[in-house]
């Protein structure tokens, strides 16, 4: 015969808790209809709880996150891009001097030398900012596919 | 277990990338987490328009803080912690209080025992309820009682009943011992309980 009912406590703890909990929970609530009951009603309570609807932003949260982030550091793969872009430049313009040296000589003999470094220095200029701007470039189109 | 691996595998490899430079591994962490943030944001912020800057901050925070990550705890709980003390910082900023953190346990103890008293006088038994269950749309009943619950109850059935997370994650999470959280997460039901059962006789009289 029952003569005790189980506390509200072990109640819930055989309904949210089965596996855990200690056999005379479980035993008792077999043989108790009133406790039975109230397991009913705290199972009721539990299906309502997961029914309730889950809340959720109404904006792209990732999208407005990553927007904000400070960019990215340069990578180390790009600047190792860059020194061998710098070397294979060098190597060209370098065997250009080596073979046509003599030939260079003799197409500024007539050049007076003020005219010739003016020569060098713009079109090292107008390389130099084509340079910067390719490359300006083509981070800003890797930074637009990295947001993606 | 092994999802549980899986899961910290998942977690490192996004933060190595992160940490590496690369945003888009950390738009996937907010993908990941979000729901789990909105759900606390939700639960403590009252206001709809506050909660845009709140969830931006949240991430903006766990990026910042991103490099002393050690792993101690799933990537998700970690940030879960940080939403819900962005949470209340805020309300500490408005000068707003978080209903039942701070007068808790005798206020609620002495309303769940005044519940109390007026179901036992009613003796609800084991046919009323078997009646209530054809007869009452319980999920609006349950609905109207959690909205009525202070807001840290709200969290922890949320965290607990929709989340699925631990005692000792929701204790991660809000800074509360895993004891208390079970206690807190007892109440919050027994409250929701005397409300569905006072909600089903009130209506049961008409």
């Amino acid at each position: 015969m029952v003569i005790k009912h189980l506390t509200d406590d072990e109640v819930q703890r055989y309904t949210v808790d089965k596996p855990t909990c200690e056999n005379r929970i479980a035993e008792h609530i077999h043989l108790c209809g009133e406790c039975r009951s109230k397991v009913e009603v705290y199972q009721l309570l539990i299906t309502g709880i997961n029914q309730q609807a889950q809340p959720a932003f109404n904006f792209n949260l990732s999208e407005l996150v990553v927007q904000q982030l400070p960019s990215p550091k340069e990578k180390a793969s790009d600047r190792w891009l860059l020194w061998v872009l710098l070397f294979i430049g060098i190597g060209f313009i370098g065997t250009i001097f080596y073979y046509f040296e003599g030939s260079f000589v003799y197409l500024f003999s007539g050049i007076a030398a003020i005219f010739i470094y003016l020569i060098i220095i713009t079109a090292l200029t107008v390389i130099t900012g084509l340079f910067i701007a390719m490359y300006k470039k083509y981070d800003s189109e890797m930074k637009l596919l990295d947001s993606y | 277990m092994n999802n549980n691996t899986g899961q910290n595998t998942t977690d490192r490899h996004l933060v190595e990338r992160v940490l590496s430079g690369d945003t888009r591994a950390f738009g996937t962490i907010v993908k990941n987490t979000e729901k789990l943030v909105a759900k606390i944001v939700f639960e403590i912020i009252p206001n709809d328009g506050d909660r845009k800057d709140i969830a931006q901050d949240i991430y903006l925070k766990a990026y910042q803080k991103l490099p002393s990550f050690k792993f101690q705890s799933k990537l998700s709980t970690w940030i879960g912690q940080i939403a819900y003390n962005t949470c209340l910082d805020f309300l500490r900023k408005k000068k707003l209080v978080l209903p039942g953190l701070l007068n808790t346990d005798n206020e609620y103890e002495e309303a769940n025992d005044r519940l109390d008293i007026m179901n036992e006088s009613k003796r609800i038994s084991v046919e009323t309820a078997d009646v209530f269950v054809v007869n009452k749309n319980v999920s609006e009943i349950v609905k109207t009682g959690i909205d009525k619950l202070p807001a840290i109850y709200k969290t922890l059935i949320t965290l607990y009943h929709h989340e699925e997370l631990s005692y000792d994650e929701i204790g991660t999470i809000t800074g509360l011992p895993a004891g208390t959280v079970k206690s807190y997460l007892f109440r919050a039901r027994r409250e929701l309980k005397n409300d569905l059962l006072l909600h089903y006789k009130k209506e049961d009289l008409w």
